[in-house]
């Protein structure tokens, strides 16, 4: 039997996404927030994602993010050398969380997240990851556009310029070799994706990976994006088959959930394969809409769902 | 999303549901927004029974769409045309309100999202049918109303937009997706061009959301506008910030924002 590549995992639940999360963060529990920084750390999480926005069932102000971080980022420390990464679009989290941040006691670099063709005041962040000398992470998912001004990624093409793009600043102006960058290709829930979000993402994988000049580069995805609204029993296996196939493609390291065993399928699993031709279904054919394909798409995994389900 | 589908019923919990059908579906379709008279056609046996041509089995088509059998969804609605019957009842009693409990059994996570999908292509297979006939009558069948919706700029999250369409789509009203990352320019251009009943901007970033307000308050300079009912929701959106911006509604999830687009139209 083939084993897959090993992903590493950087842990998401200090996101107010998760209920523990939100509940420590809605009391400003330091404990509540060490025992996820040690759960996940135990769980071998090579990073610790540290993401405290807002969500549909909690409001939170930037205001109230900046003013936590400065105890906040001093508690995970004290539990975990593991390396912290800073997860807003705005650069004031990151440079609020970077003076609360104590690099002696970090085993590694910590990592920005993350860097979009979209984020207000680029060249600032650029100095800021050569400054404190951060990893980083690029998504390719949103493209510069000629005229200036940017949009959502459509074509694997313009995500792959998108990145080359980024590797050239992050390389000339904020001093990173290629092993500091980490790139989201991208990755869509599979059972919605009528823009055919998920193959672009793979196409996009494929394309940096067969590029010699980015040799080195890691990449990463957002993964419990990918089995959102398939049944709860159906996704811890729905992801792990995605690995299987992203890791194929370079695919090395993932935003995920530790205790959800994230690690790939082995490549002769039978639902590698499904999974395989239920994306295969959602490449458009014979002139179709990408929303068309989308449905076929979303109607394979629903049948892998309910198989799987009743096996 | 981590939480997910909360507590919702296994498969074969819904499977279990399915095979009371046709008992369950009038069940659902017992909200204002049906026309009670089909109720009666649920009793009429098992699945595949279809009435006399006088009365087609909307039950039936009804069940077929929740179930996403487009090729069947086509025929008897093709069928239903052939008999005579009018196309604005077999867009109501047949797709609008199979559509509609799709929408509320998502709500109550019975359905997952890939098989709101596969309804959704059952649905618009059904109104390519009826496209031809509803446009050329479409002088005395007005939709239930006009929703222009986009995600505001800076935000390129659009799942749930995309499910909002669909689902209003499905209610009936005529929608026009404006795509991701919109200004208030956009909007407001779209709102007068299409003469719009509702605008919803969705977002789903904290740092996006308050672009929201920019939106409202552009909206609020101009008296034109000033019927328009402005809608907004997205994942970090919640009734409290959508009152402090002056928007007239929120939507939690994509039924709950139809129920609330429907509310707006009713009243109007």
């Amino acid at each position: 039997m083939k084993l897959p590549p090993r992903i590493r995992i950087i842990g998401e639940l200090i996101n107010n996404a998760y209920a523990r999360a939100r509940r420590a963060w809605e009391t400003r529990d330091l404990a509540g927030f060490r025992a996820l920084a040690r759960l996940q750390a135990e769980g071998g999480a090579s990073a610790l994602n540290v993401n405290i926005d807002g969500t549909q069932r909690l409001s939170v102000s930037t205001g109230e993010m900046l003013d936590f971080l400065p105890q906040l980022i001093p508690a995970l420390q004290a539990e975990t050398d593991v390396p912290l990464s800073f997860d807003n679009p705005n650069i004031e989290y990151h440079r609020t969380a970077l003076r609360a941040f104590d690099r002696s006691r970090c085993r590694g670099k910590p990592i920005f997240n993350s860097l979009a063709a979209s984020r207000q005041r680029l060249g600032e962040m650029f100095e800021l990851i050569r400054e404190h000398d951060l990893r980083c992470i690029v998504m390719a998912s949103e493209k510069f556009l000629p005229g200036g001004g940017t949009g959502q990624s459509l074509d694997p093409r313009d995500s792959y310029e998108t990145v080359k793009r980024f590797v050239d600043r992050l390389v000339s102006e904020a001093g990173r070799s290629l092993d500091d960058i980490i790139v989201d290709p991208g990755l869509a829930p599979v059972g919605a994706d009528t823009y055919g979000l998920v193959n672009i993402g793979l196409d996009t994988l494929r394309l940096c990976a067969a590029d010699p000049h980015l040799a080195g580069l890691h990449f990463s995805v957002g993964l419990s994006n990918f089995a959102w609204g398939t049944p709860r029993e159906a996704k811890p296996l729905l992801e792990r088959a995605y690995l299987t196939l992203a890791g194929r493609a370079g695919l090395d390291m993932a935003l995920a959930n530790v205790e959800q065993n994230a690690e790939p399928l082995p490549a002769d699993h039978p639902l590698v394969g499904r999974l395989e031709s239920a994306l295969q279904e959602g490449r458009v054919i014979n002139g179709e809409s990408v929303e068309e394909a989308g449905f076929r798409q979303a109607a394979k995994i629903m049948e892998i769902c309910t198989d799987y389900i009743e096996a | 999303m981590p939480e997910g589908k909360g507590q919702g019923p296994t498969t074969r919990d819904r499977r279990a549901l399915a095979h009371q059908i046709p008992s369950f579906i009038p069940v659902h379709l017992d909200t204002p927004t049906h026309p009670k008279s089909n109720l009666s056609s649920g009793e009429a046996g098992a699945p595949g029974f279809l009435r006399s041509k006088d009365s087609p089995d909307y039950a039936l088509l009804n069940q077929l769409l929740y179930e996403g059998n487009a090729k069947e969804v086509e025929r008897l609605v093709r069928e239903a045309l052939a008999d005579g019957r009018p196309v604005d009842e077999v867009l109501n009693e047949g797709l609008i309100a199979g559509m509609s409990v799709v929408g509320e059994d998502f709500k109550y996570n019975i359905l997952y999202v890939p098989e709101v999908l596969v309804a959704a292509r059952a649905m618009k297979t059904g109104l390519a049918v009826l496209k031809p006939v509803l446009v050329a009558s479409a002088a005395e069948n007005p939709p239930r109303g006009t929703l222009v919706i986009g995600t505001v700029k800076g935000d390129l999250h659009d799942i749930g937009k995309n499910l909002v369409c669909m689902m209003a789509e499905g209610a009936g009203f005529k929608v026009i997706d404006l795509g991701v990352d919109q200004t208030a320019e956009q909007f407001i251009d779209a709102a007068r061009l299409h003469k719009a009943d509702i605008v919803g901007m969705s977002a789903l970033l904290t740092t996006t959301m308050p672009y929201m307000k920019v939106v409202i308050d552009e909206f609020q300079k101009h008296p034109d506008l000033a019927s328009i009912k402005l809608a907004v929701g997205g994942a970090p959106v919640n009734r409290m910030f959508a009152e402090e911006i002056g928007a007239d509604g929120y939507g939690p999830d994509a039924p709950s924002s139809v129920e609330m687009f429907l509310g707006f139209v009713n009243a109007a």
